[in-house]
């Protein structure tokens, strides 16, 4: 390396000579970087290149010291860490002078932001629904659509022909799998029973209860603790339980292998155990079973059955390269050759179409037999705006709040300004204190988060995140993100007006005790507070919308007595026996006072009735079919649920238990509701009565005579219009609920006496109640929580919002302190200060309500549109925010106005 | 009294007296020659500062040599104070010497 015709081309690493050339003071380069390269050389031929290099690298970085650098840089330097240590004592200093202040300051920022990672966390949850499967993005459920059906939304679910054909016909189809409820072989309820070696039964009712394909388990991923989900169903016999299940029935033993009874008849062995279906999963079960195995099952797959039958949710998993969209663009061709003979017979349409598996809780409108009431993509997208504007709010309150402090602060900027500060300096300065601020705040919004968030489950009903460790989106990057945007953005937006604020204040005359204030900062102000007020009236408003729509649709008539009806589950274990057990059961109940009718029926209100079929009248063809829903009662049931009927008689005592051969003879005495009337044609309910119709129940259809007409009633909450209803008497239909009519008096007694006689009259079950009114309710649940959630942050965003309005009357009244003395030494009386000042608060409230009203008005008529019935919107909801508001703003203003009022005036002027 | 010195800047001090063109560089080479031991740039123009602090070199900008690329050297000589500063501490020195009985003075 020593070679001395090479050295010259040798360089010392140019990054580091760079380096020197950077920091080097320029009178010193000559001698520092002359010996570096000098000795440079002469090492080369002592020692090689290499090591050259390095000591030439390692001398450079030994010269880099305060001595070697600019002399002015070199102030530069030290100015800029000390004045950071002073901005930081200053902060300190200036946050401990006013505690109260600060505290508002950094609270009002934190609420905002807590209400911010609430939503944040809630709209993620929201939208992680059914991601957790392996192959999410290939899986799509195959819906439903029909032009006859009762109502015109697709069915979420399918024919059982449709999956195995679509694989057999379409290569890109890899998997279907198919889910159908209990409901539709059994009844919505089972019995399940356990008898461990010594005897003792264990007896539940079970409502989760799924037959699938065993590709189900393939296809998803739900991860199983016991068994194998690619073997989970040797035969029609296993079952396949969830982990709470299976300690419910079995405690801390081996659940494979053990028998489970249904119904007391027939028996099931658990071959598999799966965890807990996940809370963001958008259907949800308890037990699965696979009839499916068995090639007859339900009547057999000839054409009969497989495109007739619309009950079974239908998964497809396609291959990884197809294109869903040419797929469902086959899917007319599909129908035309399974079911296009029926379709021109009936002059029907039926189609199909996918939808993708992470679509379904948000990004689809609740369809017709969906299991589970499905998110909407609506309220999350109402979420983030409420938390754009709390997050908004809570700046600008920041904002109002720092600008209004800038009074105590002129004084300190007009001595750094003497001192020699630059404006760069001062906005840099406060700019370091906004992002203090923000830090802070950022850190109890957390602790606010943490010790809200248990409520803030039980508000949403959902287990967003049961601890903290858990929670999602702490491990998420994009959270990170958000968050460093949200403090940077904060820092920077919130910290950048009052730093210019601050920083314009001329020095001289700050400190000659005059304040220069532009009008423009004013106006800016004013628009800061004005859209902080519209804000509020906009989400005020909002609230109360949502509750008086929830307690409209609570308190609103029905058409019976839902505040006296009990409904109890009809036993699920049972035997021939069952009518003669029933007729005991209801004579026994009879004789106590407090109990007048009772009812067994199919359905109960509260729920979608599952059966549906058509109706159309006799002279009329296929073609006038109209769908409606299928309630099979007896002659109780119209006295048990206090209807009232519109024309024509009730059923008749025992009417239903007339044998078929008689009905065969003779039209089947039906009733139907008013809107059945209304969609067949007629005028007045009167007209109907005595008419023939033929009606669909089951594969075959009946000739019936509509012997009465009952007045609407709501079957479904007061989102849904009235349901077409026909009312059918047959013998031994599935009687599901009893439905019993009881006195208030003394409810406990009385249910405990139905209690005693239900478990004499049926043993062996389980006595499950509840009263219609909390079953019919729960419908709601979903908007009351809307509106709780909705409320919880509107009151938040009003907290903040007053904490907001607090800082600017301070701020307006702290500059007049002067004028109020000298209107007051001129004879002012209190009140007419309060006037004068409160004046320009309530033009700006008049303006945002102006601006936020109409807005509210359109938004408010578009949630509503959700519901067939709907409250009154009403003046109650533009007068109460104003009103609201007003009363807010000049109290504070009235307060602030009186405070400094009250002053001695000789006390406000001296002081110069 | 003696003006406190260190033993390296005693050194570079006598070496910079003893050199025609006393610079970082030489200093440093003439350094290492002459103790054996080595020593960084940096190292040498620390003390060179020091020295030029204390009154006892002054320096003066060189002329632009290729070799450095281009780069002026500064050149050092140590001042009138420098050399009463250095004869004193070698009387100081000589005087401690004689005082030691045991020590031969390089007579043999």
């Amino acid at each position: 390396m020593g070679n001395n015709k090479h050295h010259k081309k040798v360089h010392p690493p140019r990054w580091a000579d760079r380096f020197l050339e950077w920091y080097c003071a320029s009178g010193l380069l000559d001698e520092i970087q002359g010996d570096l390269h000098e000795v440079f050389y002469t090492r080369i031929e002592k020692y090689g290149a290499r090591k050259a290099r390095w000591l030439f690298v390692k001398e450079v970085l030994l010269f880099c010291k305060p001595a070697s650098f600019e002399k002015n840089t070199n102030t530069q330097y030290i100015i800029l860490s000390g004045m950071l240590q002073n901005y930081l004592k200053i902060a300190w200093r200036n946050t401990l002078k006013s505690k109260a202040f600060s505290l508002i300051n950094v609270l009002g920022l934190a609420i905002g932001l807590a209400a911010c990672f609430l939503i944040m966390q809630y709209v993620r949850f929201e939208l992680s629904y059914d991601t957790f499967h392996e192959n999410a993005d290939r899986i799509y459920r195959v819906i439903r659509e029909n032009e006859n059906s009762a109502s015109q939304t697709p069915s979420a679910t399918n024919h059982p022909g449709a999956g195995p054909n679509l694989k057999a016909d379409f290569p890109e189809v890899e998997e279907y799998a198919r889910i159908v409820h209990q409901s539709i072989f059994w009844s919505d309820m089972t019995a399940w029973s356990y008898e461990d070696e010594r005897g003792n039964v264990e007896v539940f009712n079970e409502e989760e209860v799924y037959n699938v394909d065993p590709s189900f388990l393939m296809m998803f991923s739900f991860p199983f603790v016991y068994g194998d989900p690619d073997e989970a169903f040797p035969n029609t016999r296993s079952v396949v339980i969830s982990e709470t299940t299976a300690k419910k029935f079995f405690g801390a033993e081996d659940p494979l292998g053990k028998t489970l009874m249904v119904n007391g008849q027939a028996p099931f062995t658990v071959t598999g155990v799966f965890q807990d279906v996940p809370e963001n999963s958008h259907i949800k079960f308890d037990i699965l079973l696979s009839f499916f195995l068995n090639e007859g099952w339900g009547g057999g797959w000839d054409n009969n059955w497989s495109w007739k039958w619309p009950e079974f949710f239908t998964y497809v998993k396609l291959s990884p390269q197809a294109d869903p969209a040419a797929l469902e663009a086959k899917f007319p061709d599909f129908m035309q050759q399974y079911v296009g003979d029926r379709m021109r017979e009936t002059n029907s349409k039926e189609g199909m179409a996918l939808q993708a598996l992470t679509d379904i809780h948000l990004k689809s409108p609740n369809l017709d037999k969906e299991r589970e009431v499905h998110g909407s993509e609506q309220t999350v997208y109402f979420l983030v705006i409420i938390a754009v504007l709390i997050l908004i709010i809570a700046w600008i309150n920041y904002i109002n709040l720092s600008t209004s402090k800038s009074m105590e602060r002129a004084q300190e900027v007009g001595l750094r300004k003497v001192a020699g500060a630059s404006r760069y300096q001062l906005v840099t300065q406060f700019l370091f204190e906004s992002a203090i601020v923000n830090f802070l705040a950022i850190g109890v919004a957390f602790g606010l988060v943490l010790l809200a968030l248990p409520y803030f489950n039980q508000l949403v009903g959902k287990n967003i995140s049961s601890n903290i460790i858990d929670l999602i989106l702490i491990n998420e990057s994009w959270f990170w993100l958000t968050l460093a945007g949200v403090f940077l953005l904060g820092s920077f937006l919130a910290g950048l007006y009052p730093a210019f604020v601050l920083s314009s204040y001329r020095a001289a005359s700050v400190l000659k005790g005059k304040f220069f204030r532009s009008r423009s900062g004013i106006f800016l102000r004013k628009a800061l507070v004005g859209s902080q007020f519209a804000i509020s009236v906009a989400l005020i408003a909002g609230t109360i919308l949502v509750f008086r729509q929830v307690s409209f649709m609570r308190n609103q008539d029905l058409g019976y007595a839902k505040d006296q009806l009990l409904v109890v589950e009809s036993p699920r274990v049972g035997d021939s026996t069952f009518i003669q057990r029933l007729e005991t059961f209801k004579t026994e109940l009879k004789r106590n006072p407090d109990i007048y009718h009772m009812a067994p029926t199919s359905e109960v209100p509260g729920k979608l009735i599952s059966q549906m079929n058509f109706i159309r009248n006799r002279d009329e063809g296929t073609e006038a079919n109209i769908g409606i829903y299928h309630f099979h009662i007896d002659q109780d049931f119209i006295h048990t649920y206090g209807l009232t009927m519109a024309a024509g008689r009730n059923f008749r005592e025992a009417e239903h238990l007339l044998p078929p051969d008689e009905r065969e003879k003779n039209p089947v005495p039906v009733m139907v509701n008013e809107k059945v009337i209304e969609l067949l044609g007629y005028q007045t309910a009167e007209e109907a009565v005595h008419q023939l119709v033929y009606f669909g129940l089951g594969p075959r259809d009946w000739e019936g005579e509509i012997v009465g007409v009952v007045e609407n009633f709501h079957q479904r909450s007061l989102k849904t219009a009235y349901d077409p209803i026909l009312f059918f008497p047959a013998s031994g239909f599935p009687r599901q609920y009893f439905t019993i009519n009881l006195s208030m008096d003394q409810p406990t007694e009385t249910v405990d006496f139905i209690g005693e006689q239900y478990k004499e009259a049926f043993p062996g079950n389980q006595f499950n109640y509840y009263f219609l009114d909390d079953y019919f309710n729960r419908q709601y649940a979903a908007d009351q929580q809307f509106g709780q959630v909705f409320g919880l942050f509107s009151g938040l965003a009003l907290l903040v919002a007053c904490l907001g309005l607090f800082g600017l009357s301070t701020f307006m009244i702290s500059q007049r302190v002067k004028e109020i003395a000298i209107r007051k030494v001129l004879g002012a009386t209190l009140s007419s200060m309060v006037y004068l000042f409160s004046r320009d608060f309530v033009r700006l409230i008049i303006a945002a309500n102006l601006i936020a009203l109409p807005l509210v008005y359109l938004a408010v008529q578009r949630w509503l549109s959700n519901f067939a019935f709907q409250v009154n919107i009403g003046w109650v909801i533009f007068v109460i925010p104003a009103a609201l508001l007003l009363i807010i703003s000049l109290s504070t203003v009235s307060f602030q106005t009186i405070k400094t009022g009250s002053i001695n005036p000789v006390r406000s002027l001296r002081q110069e | 009294m003696t003006p406190n010195l260190g033993n390296l800047e005693e050194s570079v001090l006598l070496i910079v007296m003893i050199l025609e063109e006393a610079y970082g560089v030489s200093v440093a080479d003439a350094y290492e020659e002459k103790t054996g031991n080595t020593i960084s740039i940096p190292a040498i123009h620390t003390v060179l500062k020091r020295l030029e602090e204390k009154g006892m070199l002054r320096s003066c900008m060189g002329e632009a040599t290729a070799e450095r690329g281009g780069r002026r050297k500064r050149l050092f000589e140590a001042t009138p104070y420098g050399y009463s500063v250095i004869s004193q501490i070698r009387k100081t020195r000589l005087q401690l010497w004689s005082l030691i009985p045991k020590l031969d003075l390089g007579n043999g």
